[in-house]
């Protein structure tokens, strides 16, 4: 019998499960990937590449759950980032570079005047929403069916009866449903705070969906009508798609815009950006957290903008992208596939028309993993700027055979 | 949830009964194919009613040697009075007497073989818990059973609990197969926030033997709207969603409480494929359903649970 090639990250699993319920709990739960075939504890990562805790190596397309858009490691912002936290991280007072990340965000992201700070994208989306309801006096939040806001009770897929008063004023509509869209208005007239929507749709399970073309002039309509917020929760997709915020590229006109995963690399840090005309709600809000104003993550988040430009930025990520998607839809027609990559470039996913329950999805990226190459089964991957125009064609040419080979099994 | 009859809700108590009332019919016609003293006390014809007013009442049936079991409403093939009722006067009584413990039960006589009726209940709600716990027993055997209380339980809890709803009406419908290993499989369709057990696609439930002239299940054990017709009918249904043990001692340690499901996927005891959050509506459910089971009668210890 072959050697277990996760052998010792199912024996931390076991134990781990003794002590943490569920062993790994959340998105990062074996259960959601494909146990067997991807591992569970990650050791080390360097660049495009991972290597788990049994010493095997994959070219990583989730990149931290986006998190990485430089690479793993990148020597600029680890750099960055360890000589602010050798010089003292968490303090009584933020550091001088609060201000600094301060000015650089607000100048970046176009058409926002002030940001604050926070460690997780849940506490961006959470303080838009409370900031929205505050601003607006007014409850109902609209928003996608399927999409991720982060793991609050307000938006979280915790649906226990206990928290279902933290989802009541949460109507939710199909995404791109812009007369589902208009009637969620005219239900909750008067009483809508806000709409949240990330740029684009990248529900788990499914393909991703672009907007409709009419989707964000309908939204800004809607909301000027009502005197609601727009909330655009640019976390998984920010600076990937467009440098001064993925609602450029979209044409949205956001009051708010909520950033992480990116923005640092990997350093824990998430703003919330807006506009002049929310600002006296948010000068009022008690905004805090013991974690909140650290200072090396920010002085990462300083290196990795820099990083990002200096590295090719959005163009560099479209066309590795693009060719990746290339690359992968080609094989999968060539063995008789209709293998579909949905999303931006530089966020893909591929999934196979006639595979609506993800069988041979699951197949593939459980094929994929065999030779190396971590594609996640369920959740959308990400191009990083330190993949390589190699790592692509390899990546290819594995999906080739891989294919080839599931051609045999029809 | 308390951990205690006495301290559950009303509403609470009745989706424990009714629990009770479906995973007790269909164990105890699963059982009875494996004692020896049951399956001769099937051999002739008996039909059983378990009752609670304002449930839905579970049916247990002896014919042609099998004994089928229906439960929470579904409809018998044949509409024939039930030779004896078991009537638990509510549905705290009903909890209390099928976990083993003294409570009222009124034995109602309707048809000419209650007494045959009565006699297979007792030995096969006996026998039941003595095969599951016996080292003697088959590991797929142990799994048959568990797998069976599991289903039902969660058809019950998914039908009468309001508790399971969003999480059941978040989930994608479909058609989920249990595969606990060596041959042992049921399916669940789930639509909205309800669950049904339905044929295993592509299976033939007339082959463990004869089928009855009137169409239903032979196999028994709660396969509602059975038969061969169906079984041609299940090959064309696309199974959405497999969870797999990796053999019935694995599929025993999930079923009977001893390890979490999420814990045997990342030990890869078990596997999804397919739809996987079908099966973690699924999941949802059974972490529901026992919490229900593991509700004890008696504060004071020793009942033997």
């Amino acid at each position: 019998m072959a050697a277990d090639r996760f052998a010792r990250s199912k024996a931390v699993f076991e134990r781990a499960a003794r002590v943490i319920p569920g062993g790994i709990y959340g998105t990062k739960s074996p259960g959601f990937l494909l146990p067997g075939k991807f591992p569970y504890y990650i050791e080390s990562a360097s660049g495009s590449r991972i290597t788990d805790a049994d010493g095997n190596v994959f070219v990583d397309y989730l990149c931290g759950f986006g998190s990485q858009i430089v690479g793993y490691g990148n020597p600029a912002v680890e750099r960055a980032g360890s000589e602010r936290s050798a010089r003292g991280d968490l303090l009584n007072q933020p550091s001088p570079l609060m201000a600094d990340l301060a000015e650089r965000l607000v100048s970046r992201i176009r058409g926002m005047d002030w940001t604050v700070f926070a460690k997780n994208g849940t506490d961006a989306t959470t303080l838009a929403v409370s900031l929205a309801r505050v601003h607006t006096g007014k409850r109902v939040v609209i928003a996608a069916e399927g999409a991720y806001h982060g793991a609050a009770n307000w938006c979280s897929s915790n649906l226990f009866p206990e928290l279902a008063p933290d989802r009541a004023d949460v109507a939710l509509f199909r995404y791109n449903d812009l007369e589902g869209l208009e009637a969620l208005f005219r239900r909750h007239r008067g009483n809508v705070a806000c709409v949240i929507l990330t740029p684009h749709h990248h529900p788990a399970f499914r393909p991703q969906v672009l907007p409709d073309p009419e989707l964000y002039p309908t939204v800004r309509r809607l909301c000027q009508a009502e005197d609601a917020l727009f909330v655009m929760d640019d976390i998984r997709d920010g600076f990937r798609l467009h440098p001064e915020g993925s609602h450029v590229r979209f044409g949205a006109e956001p009051d708010l815009v909520c950033v992480a995963k990116a923005l640092a690399n990997g350093w824990p840090l998430a703003a919330l950006l807006g506009t002049g005309r929310v600002r006296s709600a948010a000068d009022s809000f008690f905004i805090t957290g013991t974690y909140w104003m650290s200072g090396a993550p920010m002085a990462a988040a300083l290196a990795c903008l820099d990083e990002m430009e200096r590295m090719g930025g959005v163009g560099r990520m479209e066309a590795l992208g693009t060719a990746l998607r290339e690359g992968l839809e080609s094989a999968g027609r060539e063995a008789g596939f209709s293998a579909r990559v949905s999303g931006p470039a530089a966020i893909p996913y591929l999934t196979f028309d006639e595979d609506p329950d993800l069988y041979l999805n699951q197949r593939f990226c459980g094929a994929m993993a065999d030779r190396g190459f971590f594609l996640h089964p369920h959740h959308n991957w990400f191009v990083s700027l330190a993949h390589s125009e190699a790592d692509i064609a390899a990546t290819v040419e594995a999906a080739r055979e891989v294919f080839v080979e599931m051609s045999g099994e029809r | 949830m308390r951990p205690f009859l006495d301290d559950l809700a009303p509403a609470e108590l009745r989706v424990l009964a009714r629990i009770r009332l479906a995973v007790t019919a269909r164990l105890v016609a699963a059982a009875a194919p494996l004692d020896p003293a049951v399956r001769e006390l099937s051999a002739r014809p008996f039909r059983l009613a378990l009752k609670v007013p304002g449930l839905p009442r579970a049916l247990v049936a002896g014919l042609d040697g099998r004994v089928s079991a229906w439960a929470g409403g579904e409809a018998p093939p044949l509409r024939l009075p039930a030779d004896l009722t078991l009537l638990f006067p509510s549905a705290r009584d009903c909890a209390r007497v099928l976990d083993g413990v003294p409570g009222r039960v009124l034995p109602v006589p309707g048809g000419l073989h209650a007494g045959r009726a009565l006699r297979f209940f007792r030995a096969a709600a006996a026998a039941a818990p003595r095969i599951l716990k016996s080292p003697e027993t088959p590991p797929a055997v142990r799994a048959a059973l568990l797998l069976e209380a599991a289903v039902s339980a969660l058809v019950e809890t998914a039908a009468a609990d309001p508790y399971v709803a969003p999480k059941l009406e978040h989930a994608p419908d479909g058609l989920v197969v249990v595969d606990a290993g060596e041959g042992v499989r049921r399916a669940l369709r789930k639509e909205g926030t309800r669950l049904r057990l339905v044929p295993v696609p592509g299976e033939d439930p007339g082959s463990a033997g004869a089928e009855p002239p009137d169409g239903t299940d032979p196999a028994g054990a709660g396969r509602p709207g059975g038969g061969r017709a169906e079984a041609a009918r299940a090959d064309a249904v696309r199974i959405d969603a497999i969870l797999a043990f990796r053999d019935p001692g694995a599929a025993v340690a999930v079923l009977s409480g001893k390890k979490s499901a999420v814990t045997a996927l990342g030990a890869c005891e078990a596997s999804i494929r397919g739809l996987v959050p079908l099966v973690q509506g699924l999941f949802a459910v059974l972490d529901r359903a026992s919490r229900y089971l593991a509700v004890k009668a008696d504060k004071e210890a020793g009942h033997g649970r």
